[in-house]
């Protein structure tokens, strides 16, 4: 390879790694969990600033994952962690134990139950719901990390988030 | 398949403890309901006093004059100091323990006796062998009644423990929030507690566990740190005349009802197996609950100024029973149920101050709930809420939703919707305080408005109906689904409700599976993750916010 090809290759490379770096490509990190579906986005009507996304993942990654809920962060479009909370529950529910006096450690199928642990064997999918809560009101939440990897919050929900 | 089978075969395939309220239980069984009934009172047969020296004699004094003799003859018949020494000592089977007026901490009982170090120093789960070895390791007063390990009492049965003075408060049971229960009844048959108030558990105030047959009257309990009156897989319970208030979770608390009935009287004619009448609960995080809170009948009560009136639910793991189902509210009055102990200042309190210096009226929530809801029934089956007044709750005056069975820990998919089917509404006046408090006519919804956010609010769900081969099946019904009938709003109005009238379904129902407004159902999720001190304030959830008040 000549100069100048390597230099318009070594650009290429370049401007590839930023383009992802920027989270323009496909999901970014290790991409180990993937949307089965567009997920749906609610804004409650008593909190305006506030949504909550509600979808089902696909461990995509061919081997089991085990995602902590408490480890899941939520990012704006300038790279900003967003006041966030996620659970793996499908519904309300509460622990056996009030908050502040279980015990130290609960065993995993306790911790599943409540949806604060998922582990989702390879090609399983896994109900998730993250709620955040957006500064301004308006929606600039791009990012969900889980630890492992990160999902991309699908452009596409914010056209369809609903007012409920 | 037998219901206490059922009961049994859940147990067993429990990892976890099981849990009475929500704290580390042994594994209990629900009593026989062939066997037990609703104690009486009883005025006379051989009776055990127990006083306060020096402090009787003068509480005595100021007494009404016939009562003042009466309690002036028992003091020269006291020989015991403790409750729970009598107990010990005088308690057989069908003994009356007369407590007079003072206040009873039972210091004797606090420190542990040779033996029982370890016991006194565990907050976890004790088998019911571990409590008859250190009875008071977490019970200031324990009424153990089974010596055999046949669950069925045989000594201190049919027990009755009495205050003699003239109202509740003339005789106090302390716990000084050390123990966690003050008073624990134990497979104790029979019990009958009356006219004495009980304050200051870090757990329960009064403590009914596998116990078949059971009555609290005219008991005041106030400032647990979780629930004020408890039972769990207990039957034949009455709570009458209470007042229960400041409890961290709940006022009443009939969890894991009677599991054997659903709907039909027994043998005896019982439809229910635990009846709670004429009780006032309030100030509370919740006024009445009950996981799991099968067979019972509340009539006739107050819940109000709690952050929620009334929940059942079938929503956390380790209660025998699930799911939730048969149970009926009538002739309640559920009122102004906005006390928010969720705000950024009561987090504050209850974050940094321990539980032993705070304020007894600070009440620091042990569970969240919606502030500003008077009825929830949250994963519940054929339950009948009937001639209520209920008004000025201002978020909702009442919700009902699904909870997957997933959440209480059930692995088999076929039920995932098994809940919420076949609940009725019926003649309620909503949103209407009634004319006179004190002399409330239910057969009609009189008085002025005093409006509650929603009337009534479901997720729209209607719960799968099983098969009765289906091991755990509880709902067979074919009759009714979720229906509402002949309710009213202010004036003869048309009550207001989510969906809207137009859609919720009259009785007798629509009785086919719906999956329900998904939407309606993601809102709930976030509050899930709700935690005092990590979490209080979960992106997504508004229970925590007082709804302004409705106009």
């Amino acid at each position: 390879m000549d100069a100048p090809r390597a230099a318009v290759a070594a650009l290429l490379v370049l401007a590839v790694a930023l383009l992802v770096a920027a989270g323009c490509g496909e999901d970014s990190g290790s991409a180990q969990l993937e949307w089965l579906d567009t997920p749906t986005v609610i804004v409650p009507p008593t909190l305006r600033t506030d949504r909550i996304l509600r979808g089902d993942v696909r461990n995509d990654s061919g081997d089991a994952l085990r995602v902590d809920a408490s480890e899941v962060r939520v990012y704006d479009n300038r790279g900003r962690r967003l006041k966030a909370t996620a659970t793996f529950a499908a519904g309300y529910l509460h622990s056996l134990y009030p908050p502040t006096r279980g015990p130290a450690t609960l065993p995993d199928s306790e911790l599943e139950r409540l949806g604060k642990i998922a582990t989702i064997e390879s090609g399983q999918t896994a109900q998730m719901t993250v709620s955040w809560r957006e500064p301004a009101g308006r929606r600039t939440a791009t990012r969900i990390d889980y630890g492992p990897g990160s999902l991309r919050i699908p452009p596409e929900t914010r056209g369809r988030e609903r007012d409920f | 398949m037998g219901i206490l089978a059922v009961a049994v075969t859940a147990l067993v395939a429990l990892a976890m403890p099981a849990a009475a309220g929500a704290h580390a239980e042994r594994a209990t069984f629900f009593p026989d309901p062939n066997l037990g009934s609703f104690p009486e009172y009883r005025s006379d047969g051989p009776s055990t006093v127990v006083c306060k020296h020096p402090q009787t004699r003068g509480l005595i004094q100021e007494l009404p004059s016939e009562l003042r003799r009466y309690n002036e003859a028992l003091l020269t018949r006291c020989r015991y100091q403790s409750i729970q020494t009598a107990i010990n000592q005088r308690g057989k089977t069908g003994q009356r323990i007369l407590v007079m007026p003072g206040e009873y901490f039972e210091h004797r009982y606090r420190t542990p006796p040779p033996g029982c170090e370890a016991a006194y120093q565990n907050t976890g789960a004790l088998s019911y062998e571990q409590h008859l070895q250190c009875p008071n390791a977490q019970n200031l007063i324990a009424i153990l009644g089974d010596t055999n390990g046949d669950r069925i009492c045989d000594v201190h049965c049919n027990l009755q423990i009495e205050g003699t003075g003239d109202t509740p408060d003339d005789v106090k049971i302390t716990g000084a929030k050390s123990k966690l229960n003050v008073i624990r009844a134990d497979r104790a048959d029979g019990i009958y507690l009356k006219n004495f108030q009980v304050q200051y558990s870090d757990f329960n105030n009064i403590y009914f566990l596998e116990t078949n047959g059971f009555r609290v009257d005219t008991v005041v309990s106030k400032y647990s740190r979780e629930y004020g009156i408890l039972s769990f897989t207990s039957d034949h319970g009455i709570y009458e005349n209470c007042e229960a208030s400041f409890s961290g979770d709940s006022g009443v608390y009939p969890g894991s009802g009677p599991n054997a009935r659903h709907g039909q009287p027994d043998a005896h004619g019982h439809v229910y197996g635990i009846i709670i009448r004429n009780c006032e609960s309030h100030h509370n995080t919740i006024g009445m609950s009950g996981t799991a809170g099968n067979g019972t009948w509340a009539h006739d009560n107050r819940f109000h100024h709690n952050a929620t009136g009334v929940t059942t639910d079938s929503f956390a793991g380790g209660h025998p029973g699930m799911p939730q189902d048969n149970s009926k509210w009538s002739h309640n009055l559920i009122y102004s149920n906005n006390n928010n102990l969720f705000d950024d200042e009561r987090d504050a309190y209850c974050r940094d101050t321990p539980w032993e210096e705070r304020d007894p009226e600070k009440v620091c929530p042990t569970f969240q709930v919606p502030v500003g809801t008077g009825h929830l029934i949250a994963g519940g089956n054929a339950n009948i809420v009937e001639e209520n007044y209920i008004w000025d709750n201002w978020r909702r005056g009442t919700m009902l939703f699904w909870v997957p069975a997933a959440l209480r820990g059930e692995e088999d998919s076929a039920k995932t919707y098994d809940t919420s089917a076949n609940n009725q509404y019926l003649r309620n006046c909503m949103s209407t305080r009634p004319i006179d408090i004190d002399n409330v006519d239910f057969s009609v919804c009189e008085g002025p408005p005093d409006l509650n956010g929603v009337d009534f609010w479901w997720d729209e769900e209607e719960g799968q109906d099983c098969v009765e081969e289906q091991p755990g099946c509880v709902d067979t019904d074919s009759q009714f689904g979720n229906c509402w009938s002949i309710n009213f709003g202010f004036d003869g109005q048309a009550y207001s409700s989510d969906p809207p009238p137009l859609i919720l379904p009259p009785c007798p129902g629509l009785d086919f599976f719906r999956p329900g407004n998904s939407a309606k159902q993601a809102m709930l999720v976030p509050c899930a993750t709700w935690h005092p001190v990590d979490n209080p304030d979960p992106p997504g959830c508004d229970w925590f916010t007082t709804p302004p008040e409705p106009q």
